[in-house]
């Protein structure tokens, strides 16, 4: 699950460095895309553990993410 | 000693260039392929005699299927049973794949991130195609949360725009790490293992033996989690309701 957060974070810093690149209005846009690309992770987090919670018990397999940064590399 | 990250290279089995593209045949299209046949063959077994009492393998179809019904119609709707045949072909491919990993000395064809990213985007893309083939346009106000306030929707719509855009890129990560994390432990212990005296060398040893039981573990549940959040995406595409 903590992948959703990782994923997100990074996709919104880098779209946003992306744009900033392109306009030359460096720091600003990357700021702005992280901060969006956490909001984005923290709503997918809570969605899927609803879903997981949704489905039962078998909920218990997001699991692996949780524990150590492995899985977000 | 060998790197613990050897046995995630490719080698070329065969050199293969067509209409300009690399389509050389290397262990991972290999293991794709016995994965295929192995799926198909199950079903073909199991569905040869169609007994009233299944036997074994028939036994051993009917629990995959009913177990991914069940995901689908829980997760989906009314519709999921469509999606059944998508489903359970994806599931036991990615299970025969993580699974086929942890057999000594084959490859793991899930910690390849392109394979998981085409997987993802193909259970992306069919659930954007569904989306707009059943709202049409509307299908946009899945950006736009159910009992949102207006003063917030000029900030929801980017921040879901890139939660939309997270979610098959976290679905082919979460599998490819996963597999890549687990398959490196089990390589790094095995070489600790292989080279400590024997005095020490049983305690690494020992460790291999758990985290293998672990990883058969973390096998089935990555198949199980990428189908049920296939499952969760056909379901948003459905029925627009979040």
């Amino acid at each position: 699950m903590g992948v959703e957060l990782v994923v997100a974070t990074c996709l919104g810093g880098g779209l946003g460095w992306l744009a900033d690149a392109k306009l030359g209005s460096l720091p600003w846009l990357t700021f702005l895309g992280v901060v969006l690309g956490i909001a984005a992770g923290i709503r997918n987090t809570l969605r899927l553990a609803r879903e997981l919670e949704r489905a039962g018990e078998a909920g218990k397999g997001g699991g692996r993410g949780n524990g150590g940064g492995d899985d977000g590399r | 000693m060998e790197s613990p990250l050897h046995h995630f290279e490719l080698h070329r089995l065969v050199d293969l260039h067509l209409f300009g593209l690399d389509l050389s045949i290397n262990q991972g299209v290999v293991t794709m392929w016995l994965a295929v046949a192995a799926v198909f063959t199950l079903f073909a077994v199991a569905a040869a005699k169609r007994e009233t009492v299944p036997g074994m393998v028939q036994n051993v179809a009917e629990i995959g299927v009913e177990f991914i019904r069940d995901m689908a119609e829980d997760n989906i709707g009314p519709n999921g049973h469509r999606y059944v045949p998508f489903l359970i072909a994806l599931f036991l491919f990615v299970l025969f794949l993580n699974m086929w990993g942890l057999l000594p000395g084959q490859f793991t064809v899930t910690s390849q991130l392109i394979v998981t990213a085409t997987l993802a985007l193909a259970v992306y893309a069919i659930s954007l195609g569904v989306g707009f083939f059943k709202h049409g346009i509307g299908f946009l106000r899945i950006l736009v949360p159910g009992g949102t306030p207006g003063w917030l929707i000029p900030l929801m719509i980017p921040v879901e725009i890139l939660s939309q855009l997270a979610r098959p890129l976290s679905l082919s990560v979460r599998l490819f790490a996963n597999m890549t994390a687990g398959h490196t432990i089990l390589a790094v212990l095995f070489g600790m293992a292989l080279s400590l005296p024997l005095w020490a060398g049983w305690l690494p040893f020992g460790l291999t033996v758990l985290i293998n039981a672990l990883e058969l573990f973390i096998a089935f549940i990555q198949a199980y989690i990428f189908v049920m959040l296939s499952c969760v995406y056909f379901g948003d595409a459905e029925n627009l309701a979040h």
